[in-house]
């Protein structure tokens, strides 16, 4: 989030850390078995403390105290980490202190002083630069997914922002958007060559010159259209447009993603499914749809002590939870789904277990990324479900890594392609 | 200080390259910790929350890797301290060339003998991971205050032992039965029955025997804070369940809703004066009908059912008017159980003149607020307001001297909130709690300070010191943190000069101070 | 051997007499014989003399003597009769008695903090008296011995009847004071400081917490240690409050597998006070005074009898009962167990009376007139496994004699069991004499190869035990006893502290 802070402004919070462990852990009032008690995947993997929230917030400190400079190793500890907030969520049940924030200022700081990012991430950023995607795949390709007979409308107040891995890597997700949203009338268009990338890869990994550039580039395309609506089915794309873009620039349009909408347009009776899928199935919350998707407004007040030490601001600072992301909607939809059983994971809602994929861990450290979707999937098999679903083309790439990896019997479905599965005649 | 290249490469023999790291990336961030900053005070150091920077972080996985680490710091003189989660300054090493192994990767369950009553863990299972498995069975573990993130098999062998549910689970201390010790010369001690040599015959059912009880060497009031080898695995005593057994949590953070079982109620009791809060913690307690039981303060009582800064400050109105509460949970497994609990409560609350708040619907804790009961996870909401706390006194024996403790500490401590350098809580902050039914009871003043202001560090620092020597003067049991060589040798004279047998003990089991002695004792052999 | 034939004793003699006063201190060989042997089977041995301090300061007196001439003290609280294990017999011949029976104040009663504080020469009839008085019970062994001494009983970690009173292992024992074998006070758990006991007790505290002083537990390390390591002059005894209204319950079985579940279960949920499992014939032992009246009990008793005592307190007795006795029901129907609230022939109310009073002997000589208990501690489960190999050798190595009873007690809240096979013989019976000699060692060696765990080793049991346990322990443990008891003279030669192992 764009707190208009940087890394020195946390000195004194990273000192505030007690060291309690909480971050390593899902909400300790949560817990239901040792198995699935953690909460992050870069701890689980690394062991060593620094590659915790609260390890992070330490090295915060050492850094602003000269006992460490960014060097490999630091640089190690702080991007294999996907930055998915579940330290966040945890530490914040009972403490006061903002590890992601930290952890996003640790990394704007080493672009800053042209430590980091990674040489993967470096690469990434360069080719979004030239291809506006990080893949490299050639821009004017960025839509040959869509089937011919999906009709766009010229002058729709609706978009659908596609997003860099939708449309290169995971085209299934994004056919099946395309047509549902035929499927429900609704009158959409894109943006063609001018939707780049959303910027989120470079923000995570603390590049907000570069991401902010190109998010005033994408809010132009749009706005210069009369866009009302914008409808995403990249859990990273929705987070970055809902979080980040406002504090780049205003606009006048309203953000969805696609199980807010395919949910409204159940509700208003433009879907109707028909072809029940007789199936258990899991949902995996994308950390950037749920506890990294609250909106956030820059504070602006005054703040003063009572009781000696307690701050307090005015107006309230926000404290963000990871109780406001988008979890109802994608229930919501699934459970309208005839036939199928919805079981939820233990890790669910604000404190699910991470995919894996994000805050540069798919590009830098791949072993890394597997390793945290193994163990999600271990979390999924618990369950019994046979499907697992989710709502981030990121987050499918690699569980279907992981499924592929594991050989587990298991069948990853984005919403949208479920929802299609699901109308008459698969939605054709 | 680094290590010598040959003997880094001896430990990382033994762990795996991916385990072992000298790199300033973890071995400083190892150095920081809750407290360091007051400790550092304490010790005549400078002002900063870190501590000795240890010459590297060892992750070992097994018993046997373990002592092979113990050994090796025995052969290259490199003193080695041990934690599990490691909270708490006391976990830190306190001097150069120091290894800390941090026993994450010991992260077992080893056996749960339902039958018979306990459980077996490695360093690095926490109390809520172990009673979310140990509910399946109907059965609970006792936790320690600092929360359900921590290791039972530390409190239990190396820490103190005080948790909200002590009335009904005891001490730590005194919940462990079977222990694999790794001697500071790195030798194996199984503790009890478990020391018998044929493996199929040892088991952990006691931890005492044959003869005089060796756990009565490895701890005592207080552990030996790393000092003394390291605990690879120990039994802890199993409780049943307090009511139905069953863990259903919705909603979202902070506000999440819990399904109280059956047969659990919180009851807020106020007392107007110090000696009816006094006789109605014992007089309570001998009912043996609590599962937790404790008395804070008005503003302890505030932050221990709040979620937030503002869930606070707009409850202090409901608080404010309490004289001296105890709050109370009972918990029964079947309806009659429980009926005839609330109904002995009420009519000794009658007798007690003790008001009922939560009754009476002026303090109504949330359901949450049950699961965090359970989960032990009360004393946590003393970080609730931003800044750091620590705890004065802490001694353990009677009701009434625990009171008297409690009344002496308020005179001294409002000089120092006067001074703005600790929190204003009217002098009265605090945390009594019951054990085993109302046979000990323990006091500790829990103060704020603000961990990043010098002045303020320095003012909780003198108060601390102010607090020990009010109990060497009035003779209140001593507190928890008599840690140290210093502390040793500044106490030992007024306490039948157990200094002098403590340090025999380290001199007998670690000459050349192998095992970091910065929070137990040193041998005089090894110096300090 | 005259001790005025040892002159080195004889000094020892002359100057503790000087310290202690001539009436104190015996060189009577008569008197000395009186503490030779025992109701075990140890090789009787006379001390060389006695000595009976009076106080803590006569103690350290008595101490610092033996260090100056190396003489092996041997400590004994209780009266003749009331000892059975061989632990007060001394193993050398220039050894001292230090009778501590003198020292019998009861120095505190205290019902607000649910303590006693006694030294100790108190024994279980003196202190019980006085109890009477107050709204407190002890926690007691099964009907010991009425000159029994409550601090030592304590110290030697004896069963106590009511498993949810059993906390820890080291239970009932709070703090101690102790003269260690340099000739050092030292107090145990709070009562060591700040301040003298009175200072403490102005300051509201009662010496209740038994951990400490902060990084140590001595009195779990003098706990069991059979005096080997100091001699305790005060102690104080955790209590509970005394029930108003009690009831027995009792369940049967042909066999002692079919009780456990039930067992384990109200052991788990802490329901019951007194409460403990026996084979037929140490159940008629217990619930009968005279041979033939225990001989005319079996036949109306099962096999294996359950025991448990449903307490309540106060206005609401009848109540807590009530529901204990439902919950209770409930189990027992859960695990198939059949209860009763009586057997035809046993006086319920005697019964609850014997398990808070004293017998002049030892109830389990009741039916023969004398028996030697082998014990250990277990778990529940394996009970019955261990039960099978006593019969068995029993059986097949000892022509099936004597006969023996078992006497199951749970401890520290059903975590493990004091298991106890009490083997019955006439003491006039030369042949029945030698045949529970030959027993008790047969069936002990048995019982330490399979695996029994002697937590309390005394006697050759000692030898046993510390043999199968790993040397580390041992080696452990031979560095406590150098610490507190440097030149040995507390009790040399016993449990791991054989000549030449330190």
């Amino acid at each position: 989030m764009n707190t208009g802070n940087v890394l020195e402004d946390y000195e004194k919070m990273a000192a505030k850390c007690l060291r309690c462990s909480f971050c390593k852990f899902i909400p300790q009032v949560a817990i239901k078995s040792q198995e699935f008690s953690t909460t992050c995947p870069s701890i689980d993997r690394y062991n060593f403390h620094s590659y915790s929230g609260g390890g992070r917030l330490v090295m915060a400190l050492a850094l602003l105290t000269n006992r460490l400079e960014f060097s490999p190793d630091v640089l190690d500890v702080i991007y294999k980490c996907t930055a998915c907030g579940g330290c966040d969520v945890a530490c914040k049940y009972l403490n006061r202190l903002e590890p992601l924030e930290v952890i996003q200022a640790i990394r704007e700081k080493a672009v800053e002083v042209h430590a980091g990012p990674m040489p993967a991430h470096q690469a990434y950023t360069q080719r979004v630069q030239s291809a506006h995607n990080p893949y490299g795949e050639d821009h004017k390709r960025r839509f040959a997914w869509l089937p011919d007979d999906v009709k766009l409308s010229d002058n729709a107040s609706v978009a659908y922002f596609v997003g860099c891995t939708s449309a290169y890597r995971r085209k299934e997700i994004a056919i099946a958007t395309a047509r549902v949203l035929g499927a429900a009338g609704v009158k959409f268009t894109i943006l063609g060559e001018e939707e780049f990338c959303c910027g989120s890869p470079l923000l995570r990994v603390g590049d907000r010159k570069a991401f902010e550039e190109l998010a005033r580039h994408n809010i132009e395309a749009l706005q210069r259209r009369g866009i009302r609506q914008v409808v995403m089915n990249c859990a990273g794309c929705y987070s970055i447009f809902k979080v980040e873009y406002p504090h780049v620039q205003n606009y006048g349009f309203r953000v969805y993603h696609t199980s807010q909408y395919f949910a409204q347009l159940l509700r208003n009776g433009k879907l109707k499914l028909a072809t029940p899928i007789p199936k258990i199935a899991t949902y995996h919350d994308p950390c950037h749809l749920g506890r990294c998707a609250e909106p956030y407004k820059t504070w602006r007040g005054i703040q003063f002590k009572v009781l000696t030490f307690i701050q307090l601001a005015i107006p309230p600072k926000p404290f963000l939870r990871g109780n406001r992301g988008v979890y109802g909607p994608p229930r919501e939809v699934i459970r309208q789904i005839p036939g199928l059983k919805l079981v939820e994971m233990e890790r669910n809602q604000e404190y699910a277990y991470c995919c894996g994929a994000g805050g540069g861990v798919k590009a830098a450290f791949p072993e890394f990324a597997l390793y945290t979707a193994k163990n999600r999937l271990r979390e999924v098999k618990k369950t019994g479900a046979e499907i697992l679903v989710s709502a981030c083309p990121f987050c499918s790439t690699n569980l279907q890594d992981a499924i592929r990896e594991t050989g587990e019997p298991i069948q990853y479905f984005d919403i949208s392609e479920l929802l299609l599965q699901s109308l008459p005649k698969g939605g054709t | 200080m680094p290590l010598e290249p040959d003997v880094y490469a001896a430990f990382e023999s033994v762990v795996g390259l991916e385990n072992i790291s000298a790199s300033p990336s973890i071995t400083q961030i190892y150095a920081f910790n809750w407290g360091i900053e007051l400790y550092n005070i304490q010790i005549g150091k400078d002002f900063t929350p870190f501590a000795t920077v240890p010459a590297a972080v060892i992750l070992p996985s097994t018993t046997e890797e373990v002592q092979k680490i113990v050994r090796l710091c025995n052969r290259y003189d490199v003193k080695f301290k041990a934690h599990s989660t490691g909270f708490g300054p006391w976990n830190s090493v306190s001097v150069l060339r120091s290894v800390v192994m941090d026993l994450r990767r010991m992260n077992h369950i080893v056996k749960i003998d339902e039958k018979n009553l306990f459980a077996v863990v490695e360093p690095y299972v926490t109390g809520a991971q172990l009673q979310a498995e140990l509910m399946k069975y109907g059965l609970n573990c006792h936790m320690p205050g600092a929360g359900p993130q921590v290791s039972p098999l530390a409190a239990g062998t190396s820490m103190a032992g005080p948790g909200f549910t002590s009335p009904s689970t005891g001490y730590s201390g005194r919940n462990v039965l079977g222990v694999e010790w790794i001697l500071p010369s790195g030798d194996i001690v199984r503790l009890g029955a478990l020391g018998l040599r044929d493996a199929e015959k040892s088991d952990w059912f006691t931890g005492d025997g044959p003869g005089p009880s060796l756990r009565g060497i490895m701890r005592g009031y207080m552990g030996a804070l790393g000092g003394l080898g390291v605990f690879t695995k120990a039994a802890v005593k199993l409780y049943p369940f307090p009511c139905t057994p069953s863990w259903q949590v919705t909603g979202n953070s902070p506000n999440y809703q819990f399904q109280v079982p059956d047969f659990m109620q919180y009851h807020v009791v106020d007392f107007k004066t110090y000696g009816e809060m006094e006789e109605g913690m014992r007089r309570i307690e001998e009912e043996e009908i609590c599962f937790v039981c404790f008395h804070t303060s008005t503003y302890g009582l505030g932050a221990v059912f709040s979620h937030s800064i503002g869930s606070f400050i707009k409850g202090i109105p409901s608080t404010i008017l309490v004289k001296h509460p105890i709050v109370i949970v009972t918990a029964a497994r079947t309806k009659r159980e429980f009926e005839y609990k609330e109904k002995v409560l009420a009519s000794l609350l009658k007798q007690l003149r003790g008001q009922d708040l939560t009754a009476s619907g002026k303090i109504v804790p949330k359901s949450v607020s049950y699961a965090e009961a359970i989960r032990n996870l009360l004393g946590f909401h003393g970080f609730l307001i931003g800044t750091s706390f620590q705890s004065t006194h802490g001694g353990m024996d009677t009701m009434a001297m625990c009171r008297n403790m409690i009344q002496a500490n308020i005179p001294l401590k409002k000089g120092y909130i006067k001074q703005k350098v600790i929190g204003p809580d009217k002098g009265e902050g605090v945390w009594s709690t019951s054990y085993e039914h109302g046979h000990f009871f323990h006091a500790e003043m829990p103060s704020m300070y603000d961990q990043t202001d010098e002045r303020s560090v320095r003012g909780m620092a003198d108060y601390m010191q102010k607090c020990d020597e009010l109990d060497f003067e009035k003779h209140f049991s001593l507190p928890f943190f008599v840690v140290g060589d210093s502390a040793h040798d500044l106490v030992g004279p007024l306490c039948s000069n157990y200094h002098l047998w403590l340090r025999k003990i380290k001199e007998s089991l670690d000459p050349k101070n192998i095992s970091d002695p910065g929070f137990y004792i040193s041998s005089k052999a090894g110096g300090k | 051997m005259s001790p005025l034939e040892n002159t080195h004793l004889e000094k020892f003699y002359e100057e503790l007499a000087e310290l202690l006063g001539r009436d104190a201190v015996s060189n009577d060989p008569q008197l000395a014989n009186s503490y030779a042997q025992d109701d075990s089977f140890t090789e009787p041995l006379s001390p060389g003399l006695a000595a009976w301090p009076k106080s803590t300061a006569d103690v350290q007196k008595i101490i610092k003597v033996a260090l100056k001439f190396s003489v092996p003290l041997v400590p004994v609280s209780s009266g003749p009769g009331s000892r059975q294990h061989g632990d007060t017999i001394p193993n050398k011949t220039e050894s001292v008695v230090v009778d501590l029976s003198r020292m019998n104040k009861i120095l505190r009663i205290d019902r607000i903090n649910r303590v006693v504080m006694v030294e100790p020469g108190v024994t279980f009839s003196q202190l019980l008296t006085e109890m009477e008085k107050h709204d407190l019970r002890l926690l007691q062994p099964l009907c010991p011995r009425w000159n029994k001494s409550v601090l030592t009983s304590a110290l030697e970690r004896e069963p106590t009847l009511i498993p949810r009173y059993h906390w820890d292992t080291s239970d009932p024992l709070l703090c101690t004071e102790v003269v260690f074998g340099t000739g050092d006070v030292f107090r145990t758990g709070s009562a060591a400081g700040p301040g003298t006991v009175e200072e403490q007790l102005a300051s509201g505290a009662a010496q209740k917490n038994p951990m400490g002083p902060t990084q140590f537990n001595l009195f779990q390390t003098i706990q069991g240690a059979q005096g080997s390591l100091g001699i305790v002059t005060w102690a104080t005894v955790k209590c509970e409050l005394k029930p108003t209204l009690q009831k027995i319950w009792y369940a049967q079985a042909d066999s002692l597998g079919s009780l456990l579940d039930f067992a384990h279960e109200l052991l788990k949920l802490r329901i019951g006070d007194e409460f403990f499992l026996m084979s037929k014939v140490a159940f008629a032992s217990l619930a009968k005074e005279r041979p033939e009246e225990v001989r005319r009990l079996m036949p109306a008793v099962k096999e294996w009898v359950f025991v448990v005592v449903l307490t309540g307190r106060g206005e609401f007795a009848a109540e807590k009962v009530g529901y204990l006795e439902a919950d209770m029901a409930d189990i027992a129907t859960k695990c198939a167990v059949s209860l009763e609230s009586a057997i035809e022939g046993v006086d319920n109310s005697q019964l609850i009376a014997s398990f808070s009073s004293t017998c002049a002997k030892p109830w389990r000589y009741r039916y023969k007139g004398a028996c030697q208990e082998i014990f250990f501690v277990t778990t529940l489960d394996r009970a019955p496994a261990f039960v099978d190999y006593a019969k068995a050798a029993i059986s097949e190595k000892c022509g099936g004699k004597p006969e023996f009873g078992v006497y199951i007690q749970p401890l520290v809240q059903g975590c493990n069991c004091h298991l106890e096979f009490g083997l019955y013989y006439d003491p006039q019976s030369a042949e029945e004499v030698t045949a529970a000699r030959r027993a008790f060692s047969l069936l002990s060696q048995e019982l330490l190869d399979k695996g029994a765990f002697f937590s309390r080793p005394y006697g050759e049991w000692a030898v046993g035990m510390f043999d199968r346990v790993s040397p580390e322990g041992v080696q452990t443990l031979q560095k406590v006893k150098r610490i507190f008891d440097p030149n040995s003279i507390l009790k040399p030669g016993v449990l791991c502290f054989r000549e030449g192992s330190q």
